[in-house]
């Protein structure tokens, strides 16, 4: 089975002078269907790291293939059509449109791709019920909570129906319980889905429901393990 | 374009919390003042030109000797032995008629008509002033030059063998009405006595203080001309064709030729002048809407970053980013080109309807500030407005489509 990316040496660096290496030769790979957790202290290269598997920035070195694709022969469109058809993004702030409504938001990513079909409104309309979101159609981003908000933001990441989802802290700016809920409906849609979720998070606890662990240092890879579930259960029981 | 531009762009343009109107209105008055302008600049040369071109042909042919001036650039008093002297030397036209319809079938050619033009005097009583005798057929002379606003009294088709035409100022001086008779004598000692039949005013001084319209024949007759003329006259269905005319008449004949623009250079110099400053202002104000429209644009498209950037990590390409802010860009300068033009129009109605109370001008009551709208200027405005829009998205646009995602999102 190919992965949906696979990453060879990848470096970045930022700053022309003075150079901060914020990735230093990372290998690494995600197969369909994984969850993965990226773990590490603050500025060891996470978003970095996520940034260049999600083909929103390019590498200063090696080389990263998405679904096939090595992203150095794309342009700037050809990545931007890459991330449109194989990636879903979400943030620690959901960046919903202020102007528009939230099936407007969720249909966005469809809007910019493609003629939007009729499966294409009834896949996203059954996510915002997926979601609780159900009655909200109509409303304005501002007029949802936090949690609501951090949904609308997931479900616009499946609209396209991409391969994988990068998740950038997303339950960093929710209180532990509505983050514990956020993350508790990702691992369910990568049941469900069979998307590869891979997520950036600060939250040991939460982590540990992940099927694999990535944790960074200094913009290396430090450790990449599978969670065995058993083991995580009973971390968790400890740490409860 | 899939409509997601459309989409996004519409929606930033009615959801802007005050940016749309400061950036339409910008361009709004820029529109507005340029229909504004060009009205009140066309109405005002209309008028000129009508003062100036309205009482001559548009081009006269004349056999007159090289230091007969025309009627409108006599200053001193015009004595006798003056008189004598300029039209003694004056040539006649034969053969008028073949000559006439040669003139009519060049393009552009409306009216061909001859006349008969000397000076005389004219006399009431005691009384007596120079004159400025023009012997014309006038069914055709009402066509050739507009006589339809000008006569204040009496029937210019009357004038013939008996009955002239005098001018307001000439009436004054010696105190006639219509009705009344005058006698005219020609600088070759013919004199005849008429009955005025109408009252003109040429709207300038001139030609309201000396001319006399008379009948062809009978100014034939005064100047011992038999069946000659001294002048054709001509009205071109374009006045500004005259110079194009005029050539072509040199072309047949060996007669003076002088179309109005020839006699009239620093006037039309001053127009143009006019209009080319109301171009500089115009453009300049057009500028300066641009600007403020860009940069308000620029502004705008900062405070968007986020939602560019998010919009980018969704897979909108820079092209799409590009054309969402040209696309506004464009809204804001059709928006500006309705209202600019909406309320340019409606003011250069409400100007146009402001009357003098009473006073009355070429048979219309005399307007405070004459405007000429013309749909031109709006359908003009309206295109430079789009253009503005454009051109002042340019840059914002180029903007936002560089704007790198990461950078928009890491800020957050
Ligand atoms: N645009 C940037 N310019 C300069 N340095 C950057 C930039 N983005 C990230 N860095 C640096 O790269 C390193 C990794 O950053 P990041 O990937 O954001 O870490 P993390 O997400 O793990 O906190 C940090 O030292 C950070 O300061
Ligand atoms: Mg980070």
């Amino acid at each position: 089975m190919t992965p949906i990316v696979e990453a060879v040496e990848l470096s970045k660096s930022y700053g022309d002078e003075i150079k901060t290496w914020a990735l230093r030769g990372v290998d690494f790979r995600i197969d369909q269907g994984e969850f993965i957790a990226i773990v590490g202290a603050s500025g060891s290269g996470k978003s970095t790291l996520l940034n260049l598997v999600g083909a929103l920035d390019r590498p200063s070195a090696g080389a990263i293939y998405i679904d096939g694709t090595e992203t150095s022969t794309l342009d700037d469109s050809g990545l931007a059509r890459l991330r449109g058809d194989t990636i879903g993004f979400v943030f620690q702030f959901h960046y919903l449109l202020a102007e528009f409504n939230v099936l407007e938001n969720a249909m966005m990513p469809l809007w910019i791709r493609r003629r939007v079909s009729k499966d294409d409104r009834k896949w996203v309309k059954e996510l915002l019920d997926r979601v609780g979101l159900g009655g909200k159609f109509k409303s304005k981003p501002a007029e949802l909570s936090g949690g609501q908000q951090q949904r609308v933001a997931i479900v616009r990441a499946l609209a396209n129906r991409p391969k994988l989802i990068l998740a950038d802290e997303p339950t960093g700016n929710l209180d532990s319980q509505n983050g514990a809920l956020v993350f508790e409906l990702l691992t369910e849609l990568n049941r469900e889905l069979g998307i590869a979720f891979m997520l950036v998070t600060h939250d040991d606890r939460l982590a540990c429901k992940a099927q694999r662990i990535v944790a960074m240092e200094d913009g290396n890879i430090a450790a990449d393990y599978k969670v065995d579930q058993v083991e995580a259960a009973s971390h968790s029981a400890l740490a409860g | 374009m899939r409509g997601f531009e459309l989409k996004i762009a519409w929606r930033h343009l009615i959801k802007s919390h005050g940016q749309t109107e400061l950036t339409v209105g910008a361009v709004a008055v820029g529109v507005l003042l340029v229909v504004f302008l060009s009205s009140l600049i066309n109405g005002l040369q209309i008028g000129l030109v009508e003062d100036v071109v309205g009482s001559i042909p548009h081009i006269s042919v004349q056999a007159a000797s090289p230091n007969a001036k025309p009627l409108w650039r006599i200053t001193d008093k015009p004595s006798m032995s003056t008189l004598e002297k300029m039209t003694t030397r004056s040539k006649r036209i034969g053969e008028w008629e073949r000559m006439q319809a040669a003139i009519a079938a060049i393009p552009g050619v409306r009216v061909v008509a001859p006349a008969v033009e000397g000076d005389g005097l004219v006399t009431r009583g005691a009384m007596t002033v120079g004159a400025r005798v023009i012997g014309v057929i006038p069914d055709e002379q009402i066509r050739v030059i507009s006589l339809k606003n000008r006569i204040v009294e009496g029937d210019f088709t009357k004038v013939d063998a008996q009955n002239i035409a005098i001018g307001t100022k000439m009436a004054d001086d010696l105190g006639v009405k219509v009705g009344n008779r005058l006698r005219v004598t020609s600088n070759l000692g013919v004199t005849e006595s008429f009955r005025v039949a109408a009252i003109f005013d040429m709207g300038i001084e001139q030609i309201n203080e000396t001319a006399v319209y008379m009948g062809l024949e009978a100014a034939q007759a005064m100047f011992k001309l038999g069946k000659d003329v001294t002048n054709i006259h001509i009205r071109s269905a374009e006045m500004y064709d005259a110079n194009a005319i005029a050539n072509h008449i040199r072309g047949i004949t060996t007669l003076t030729v002088t179309s109005w623009m020839e006699s009239n250079v620093s006037f039309l110099d001053t127009m143009r002048m006019q209009n080319t400053a109301a171009a500089i202002i115009q453009g300049m104000t057009l500028m300066a809407s641009a600007f403020g429209v860009a940069s308000v644009m620029i502004v705008f498209v900062v405070q968007k970053s986020k939602d560019i950037g998010i919009l980018k990590s969704m897979g909108a390409t820079c092209k799409q980013i590009r054309r969402v802010f040209i696309l506004e860009g464009l809204g804001v300068g059709l928006g500006g080109a309705l209202l600019g033009s909406g309320i340019g129009s409606g003011l250069c109605f409400l100007v146009t309807s402001l009357k003098i109370p009473g006073q009355m001008f070429g048979g219309k009551q005399a307007t405070i500030i004459p405007m000429q709208f013309d749909l031109n200027y709006v359908l003009l405005a309206s295109v430079v407005a789009l253009a503005m829009g454009l051109v002042a998205s340019i840059i914002p646009a180029h903007r936002a489509a560089k704007l790198d995602p990461v950078e928009a999102i890491r800020q957050g």
